[in-house]
């Protein structure tokens, strides 16, 4: 009988073997068993990006709806949009879903590029790709971190991976703490990247760091600076395309004035398409009447609608061909209660033939020449000369069809050149902070306000609608914005930024 | 399935096969045929089971009580019915007439029932287990498990969360909860612990459930006995002559008025929307100029939704054999239409369980369990935004009563909103064109060989394979928009197909020895199991037309891949030791190794010891009142493994972006991972009592508990800063504690009238012990508005309610200038307190714990009473003290005049004079987000309730000797037949949010109502 007992012990023991408790994940890698080669680092180099696409589907929202170039419709049946137009009327509250949504997404961008920085130089890399994987990584975590402190202030600043509960706190750090991170990363950066001609479009490269320091350095009002670095950039082959129009047309993505651009691509499975533009078409039953796109149905639309204040910001709308080519009007009904399109304004720069609703092919431009230009006018007048910045001004309004202007004071330079951004990138994201950066926001946001207060329908109100008591009260705690709810809960820590 | 694991099993169980093989003895002794009358009080017992000891041989007794059946001398007649006590009879040389008579047992004491590998007499356990048999089961006509033990067992609650056909009961032993790990308990069939529930497995399989509540009893499941494990024996094969039983019932169901949410009718509607114009200085739409004009019209659009659905079930189980073989089917055919219209449940089950003994010694078994189920039950349950199909139940609600589904030629139409509301798709037309296709084919295996080693000494090795195929097909075509999204819409579909593959291989030696008075029984097992999931997810958007519902036709695809795999291996062993049957001992322990854990914590032990004393054996107990009374207690760790599968890796998934114009494939680290992460493991600690008083006629059962679960493991959140949002790890402290008192009593108990009662009650209690989040809280549940709906922290029970305490509106502008105030606030909207006393209204500054999802008690009270031939069962189930969150308050009470609303908002701030009840504010456009987009304390309400959850009355019919029918009994029944309760929404049972861990409790956000059910049926045995 014992002979039988052993052989079943023996039969029962078979299975048993430590092995049978590892497993892999099929669907994941684990990162013990990535990082080796340059591939794997391409890949996680790409995952460092891809957040981009998120941020700049939704920028605009932070960035150009609290200026006085755009304003909404007012829905009363659809609710939904609150948290956006809350940006427009100055009453932010801290669980704004869109201010979470950036914040996470820009610390992701980080966070990717942190998971390479902390291991590239210890790997078996070619020098040459180490550098440009290197400097592409440094670039974004530069580009993060300029975007989170021109929105929040002084942020949490991370530089490393971490590797448990406790090492994920972090406090907030100074606004000056945290521009001197982003200087450094810059300045790493442009000297280990490769120069245009040489990097993938899409990809960061050498002129892209050079233009984002300078915007940096300008941000800072470090004129001499930004000058200094601006020029660097005007050596490096970059100009103005022939038409303004041609800008924005899929077939000139990493065109000679594209400095860095957010890609997309429409037409895929990955859901990598564009999809702004159905934010800024009138909300129409059937968008296809203007996009030509079957089949369609309801888009959201009716956000950064172009205010009156920017359709006369224009000096001639049609000499300037920019006019044409930015805004379209609209006239029809609208399945929005109370609302009739009657000449309605929207955004036309980015209405491009597509295939698919929902998705388009357009590039978003971060960085551009003629921004350069103005850029380096600024950084010029700032520091008095006035009569240097003009001819780079003249440049910018030669191609949209004006005239040249002459130096008269540095004063009305300065009100020039913000006007000329103002039109010259419209609906690409810089009005907000030329606003804050001339030091008018408060002013001009106050008066767009009261106008709006009083005249709600020319700001696209439905009949005896308009906006709330206690909207537009704009101070200078609001050109700062809360740090999300979630982040202040999870982290009592941190700090809430005044007036929130 | 890993082939080299495949070729073990095989090997395994050739290698047994063979050993069997080589040491079997098929040897029988001298047979005889012995015949006999079964009589109890001298009357003959119909149906009793005559078995021979150790065997598979049996028979019933016919109606006359009489049996025969062959057996050899020396085996032993075990002779059972139920409500009897089970008497045993030695064959002797030379006698072949054994007439035997029963004695009425009204104590369920000595029953045996199932434990975790293997069974016990109750009498004898020591640890916590309570166990229902079929019979009591069967008296509802129901199509799921969870339904026949709602209010039926101590210490389990059921709860019917969704009326979901085929879908939607929750079992929660001891209030049992865990902060992210699942809280469900462990489904064992067979000795199979199963991967999904219970939903598909037909009722009519069950022949008896155990629940295993302390972790005396469930040790033994080691790290998956946490949350308490339910044990489901089927029909086993049995020899004797065939007994054929066949059950059907029809019914109907529909439901009550009274339960739905009580909407503004049309008349309401208008002026409603009338008023607002008039506020906010807007043009009155004609359509609601006169309000009156509508009092003999409108549309009711959740009546327009449901209908009168039907159920009808069909089971004809055979059981009998000869003395080698014997067998069990099962075959059942369920359906259901459902009460909205376009849902339904189908379900075609068989159970094929055969027995066959190869000698004395050896005996080999198996189930094969194949199940078929289909549903077509699209989106119903959650808010109406989501989704992306839209749910029906909370969008039907809020359509605009004004608008009809039909136009005036009769067809339906596409739309239905009217000037005041976006658009809205037509309901009805939604339910009926979209496509929604569930089909699922589960196969349960058991292959069990027994050998009998020397007397007492059983070694078992059994090999179980559960497969599970799911295919959902879903098309949406351009009709079936959603809120915001009115038709006609893009088509778009979606194709999911799923493969889960979990086998187990146990290997056991089980040694039962008595000397003297002591009584031993020692096990030891070997066990592995391996589960394997694999899923596809096609999601078709940008159909051109709806001509083609394949995803093929789509004109853009994504796919989605999932592989889930988790391995576990483990030993176990017990002890069971009585003496003299008065002093209980048992000890068990278990060794789990699991894939799920980081190499730092792969393994873990799982004692339990337990002990009894038979007061009432002993010689100094002479209160004759009470005959039995044991005190019993136990002391055991157990554990949850409920977590992710590679929760502890720190991973990368894909995460693409676009370089050089083209897709460019990339990974980023999305996962931190804690490679510490070990189980949560529960210490749990019973002490009870079991008391049977007057004759037996009271018998009572009292638990006290307490469940100490330390590493908690949760999902904590992370500041994003960090790159990540969450980090799974261990936490945490939570206990648990509660009372359970069962009383069961048999007031009258006589040849023509009885009377059995059955009450439970249980207070289970939680609280949070600590926890290493920062401030020792964390915050959980709905996330949508930017703050938590639940917050868990140290000192209070876990998951309260959190939000703000309304004040209830400004009333005038006096008011509005002495009270706090948000930033958007205005006279006639909604006031909250200013709790941290700054004189303003923020959030979260101003926001506490608002309200207790957890119930003070919750009870099951049955009653059964028979009179001759009539029996009646009367089901009552209740929870008291426990609120849920009416999170569907946020949009049927939207005060912005796009939905439809409650009646009640009628009474509404609309003036300084005419401020209505405080509950709604003001319309005024703009102002009204803070009343709906931040949690408070109007959508705490007490969800106490007490149901009358089934009245069924059956009928016996006397029938003459016959050939051919043994049995017939006529059944009908009302399953919910009244609920008593002040909670408004449709089920105060519900749960929207509460799937796995039991976190969020208590949050209602509509869902599939639970209807009235009646049903007629009849039951023949042959």
């Amino acid at each position: 009988m014992k002979r039988y007992i052993i052989i079943l012990i023996t039969i029962m023991s078979l299975n048993s073997c430590s092995e049978f408790l590892d497993i892999t994940p099929e669907t994941l890698v684990t990162t013990d068993q990535f990082f080796g080669t340059k591939g794997e680092y391409d890949q996680a180099l790409i995952g460092a990006y891809q957040p981009l696409q998120s941020i700049y589907n939704m920028d605009w929202i932070l960035t150009e709806l609290p200026s006085d170039n755009t304003y909404f419709v007012f829905n009363t049946a659809n609710r939904g949009p609150k948290p956006m137009e809350d940006f427009a009327t100055f009453t932010l509250e801290t669980n704004n879903v869109n201010l979470s949504n950036q914040w996470t997404w820009y610390y992701q961008i980080i966070s990717r590029a942190n998971q390479i920085l902390t291991r590239i130089d210890e790997s078996s890399l070619d020098q040459a790709d180490k550098d440009n994987i290197k400097g592409q990584a440094l670039f974004l975590r530069g580009f993060s971190y300029y975007e989170l402190v021109k929105k929040f202030g002084g942020v949490p600043i991370s530089l490393d991976v971490p590797d448990s509960y406790e090492t994920s706190f972090l406090p907030r750090s100074t606004s000056e703490q945290v521009y001197t991170q982003i200087v450094s990363d810059l300045n790493l950066a442009k000297n280990l990247l490769p120069a245009k001609k040489d990097q993938t479009i899409g990809k960061a490269n050498s002129g892209a760091a050079f233009a984002l320091l300078g915007n940096v350095y300008l941000t800072q009002k470090k004129w001499i600076d930004a000058e200094k670095i601006f020029k660097e950039v005007l050596k490096m082959g970059y100009s103005l395309l022939p038409s303004y129009e041609d800008l924005f047309k899929p077939a000139n993505k990493g065109n000679l004035e594209s400095i860095f651009e957010i890609s997309y691509l429409d037409g895929t499975s990955f859901n990598v398409g564009s999809t702004a533009l159905y934010s800024f078409l009138p909300t129409l039953t059937n968008p296809s009447i203007l996009t030509g796109v079957t089949p369609a149905a309801q888009n959201s639309g009716n956000f950064n609608i172009p205010t009156p204040e920017l359709l006369g910001a224009y000096e001639d709308k049609i000499l300037d061909k920019r006019f044409s080519a930015s805004i379209g009007f609209h006239s029809g009904p609208s399945p929005v209660p109370g609302v009739v399109y009657n000449n309605f304004p929207f955004i036309k720069k980015y209405l491009q033939p597509h295939a698919r609703y929902g998705e388009t092919n357009n590039n978003w431009y971060i960085l551009r020449f003629a921004d350069v230009l103005l850029m380096l006018a600024e950084s010029l007048n700032e520091q008095g000369k006035g009569n240097e910045a003009i001819q780079y001004l003249n440049l910018v309004r030669n191609r949209a069809g004006l005239d040249n202007v002459s130096y008269t004071s540095q004063a009305v330079l300065k009100d020039v050149l913000l006007n000329e951004r103002r039109i010259e990138l419209a609906f690409e994201n810089k009005r907000w902070q030329d606003l804050i950066r001339s030091g008018n926001a408060v002013s001009v946001m106050n008066v767009f306000g009261q106008k709006v207060i009083s005249n709600p329908g020319n700001y696209y109100y439905p009949l005896n609608t308009g906006p709330l008591s206690g909207s537009f009260r704009v101070s200078q705690t609001n050109l700062i914005y809360p740090i999300p709810v979630r982040e202040t809960i999870v982290n009592p820590d941190l700090v809430q930024n005044p007036g929130y | 399935m890993n082939n080299q694991y495949l070729s073990r099993i095989k090997i395994q169980f050739v290698g047994f096969l063979l050993l069997m093989f080589f040491i079997s003895q098929l040897s029988f002794g001298q047979v005889q045929t012995v015949r006999g009358v079964i009589t109890s009080e001298s009357e003959p017992v119909p149906g009793a089971l005559v078995m021979i000891k150790g065997t598979q041989k049996g028979s019933v007794t016919d109606n006359n009580g009489n049996f025969s059946i062959d057996a050899s001398v020396g085996e032993i007649l075990v002779v059972s019915f139920v409500g009897y006590t089970s008497k045993e009879v030695a064959v002797i040389g030379g006698q072949t007439t054994y007439n035997i008579s029963l004695d009425l047992s009204t104590s369920e004491l000595l029953e045996v029932v199932v434990v975790g590998y293997g069974t016990q007499s109750t009498r004898n356990i020591s640890s916590s287990v309570e166990s229902v048999k079929f019979e009591d089961l069967t008296k509802a006509p129901v199509s799921q498990v969870g339904q026949m033990l709602q209010g039926k067992i101590l210490g389990v609650r059921v709860n019917q969360t969704t009326g979901r056909p085929g879908e939607g009961l929750k079992f929660q032993i001891r209030g049992s909860a865990s902060i992210s790990a699942g809280s469900d308990p462990l489904y064992v069939i067979d000795g199979m612990p199963i991967s999904g529930g219970l939903n598909n497995l037909n009722p009519a399989e069950i022949e008896s459930i155990s629940v295993l509540k302390d972790a005396a009893a469930t040790a033994l499941y080691g790290s998956r006995g946490a949350n308490g494990v339910v044990l489901i024996q089927t029909k086993s094969a049995r020899s004797g002559a065939m007994q054929i039983d066949f059950d059907t019932f029809f019914g109907v169901e529909s439901v009550p008025q009274s339960r739905n949410l009580k909407m503004m009718d049309a008349v309401q509607y208008a002026q409603y929307q009338k008023e607002i114009a008039v506020l906010n200085k807007r043009p009155v739409n004609p359509m609601f100029q006169n309000p009156d004009s509508y009092a003999d019209s409108g549309t009711n659009w959740m009546d327009e939704i449901s209908r009168t659905g039907s159920i009808q079930s069909y089971n004809l189980t055979l059981r009998g054999g000869s003395e080698r073989f014997s067998t069990a089917v099962t075959a059942g055919y369920f359906n259901q239409d459902g009460v909205i219209v376009g849902t339904g449940y189908e379900r075609y089950s068989l159970r094929f369980n055969t027995g066959f003994q190869a000698s004395k010694k050896l005996k080999f078994s198996f189930n094969l369990a194949p199940t078929f189920a289909t549903n077509t039950n699209f989106s119903s349950d959650g808010n109406p935004y989501g989704a992306a199909g839209g749910n029906i139940v909370s969008s039907a609600l809020i359509t605009t009563p004004l608008i009809g589904p039909y136009d005036e030629a009769g067809n339906l139409r596409l739309t239905a909103s009217d000037p005041a509301t976006f658009g809205n798709p037509n309901w009805l037309r939604v339910a009926k064109d979209r496509v929604y296709e569930n089909e699922n084919l589960s196969i349960l295996t058991n292959s069990k060989v027994e050998y009998e080693i020397i007397d007492g000494l059983i070694a078992k090795v059994s090999a179980n394979i559960e497969l599970n195929q799911n295919k959902i097909f879903q098309f949406n075509p351009s009709s079936a928009g959603r809120l915001f999204l009115p038709p006609p819409i893009i088509p778009f579909g979606s194709e999911q197909n799923t493969n889960l593959n979990n086998w187990l291989i146990e290997n056991t030696l089980d040694y039962t020895k008595k000397i003297n008075d002591h009584k031993f029984d020692v096990l030891v097992g070997f066990t592995s199991q391996k589960s394997r999931f694999e899923s596809t997810l096609i999601n078709g958007t940008n159909y051109p037309d709806n001509k083609i519902q394949a995803v093929s036709a789509a004109s853009q695809l994504a796919v989605i891949n999932n592989v889930q795999e988790w391995s576990l291996l483990s030993i176990l062993g017990r002890v069971n030791y009585s003496y003299k049957e008065k002093y209980l001992l048992s000890g068990s322990i278990r060794r789990d190794g699991s894939s799920r854990f980081g190499p730092q914590n792969r393994w873990g032990n799982f004692p339990s010891i337990s002990a009894g004393w038979v007061v009432s054996e002993e010689d100094f107990w002479n209160f004759d009142a009470i005959s039995f009374f044991k005190i019993r207690s136990s002391y055991g760790i157990v554990g949850n493994f409920n977590i992710g599968n590679y929760s502890f890796r720190n991973s990368l998934s894909p995460s693409n972006y676009v370089l050089g114009n083209r897709f460019s494939p990339g990974r980023a680290v999305t996962n931190i991972g804690d490679p510490a992460l070990g189980w949560e493991r529960n210490k749990q600690f019973n002490i009870g009592a079991d008391l049977t008083l007057f004759n037996d006629r009271i018998q009572l059962t009292y638990n006290y508990y307490t469940r100490y679960a330390s590493d908690l493991l949760y999902n904590v959140e992370l500041p994003s800063s960090s790159g990540f949002n969450n980090l799974q790890t261990n936490v945490g402290e939570l206990k648990f504690w509660g009372h359970e008192i069962g009383v069961n009593t048999f007031l009258v108990d006589n040849a023509k009238f009885s009377w059995n009662s059955n009450l439970n009650v249980s207070f289970d209690r939680n609280q949070t012990v600590s926890l290493s989040t920062a401030g020792g809280v964390f915050f959980h549940g709905l996330t949508g508005y930017g703050f938590s709906s639940h917050r868990t922290q140290v000192g209070r029970p876990m998951g309260m309610f959190y939000g703000a305490i309304q004040d209830g509106v400004y009333i005038n502008q006096q008011d509005f200038d002495s009270s706090p105030k948000h930033s958007s606030s205005q006279v006639g909207t909604i006031k909250f307190k200013d709790l941290n006393g700054d004189g303003i209204i923020n959030f979260p500054q101003d926001y506490t714990e608002i309200g207790n999802p957890w119930p003070k008690y919750t009870l099951g009270f049955t009653n059964d009473f028979s009179y001759q031939n009539f029996n009646l069962s009367v089901v009552l189930v209740g929870s008291y003290g426990n609120k849920n969150l009416t999170h569907y308050d946020n949009w049927v009470t939207n005060l912005d005049g796009v939905f439809n609303v409650l009646e009640e908002v009628k009474d509404r701030w609309k003036s300084p004079e005419d401020p209505g009840k405080g509950l709604y504010g003001s319309t005024q456009a703009g102002t009204t987000f803070l009343e709906r987009d931040r949690w408070h304390s109007r959508f705490v309400k007490d969800g106490s309730y007490l149901s009358l959850r089934t009245i069924s009355l059956s009928y016996n019919v006397p029938l003459k000797e016959n050939k051919y029918i043994n049995n017939l009994r006529l059944y009908s029944n009302v399953q919910n037949a009244l609920l008593f309760t002040k909670y408004p929404g449709t089920n105060p049972e519900v749960n929207t949010r509460n799937s796995d861990s039991g976190i969020n409790p208590g949050v209602d956000e509509n869902s599939y109502p639970v209807p009235r059910t009646f049903s007629f049926g009849i039951n023949f045995s042959f």
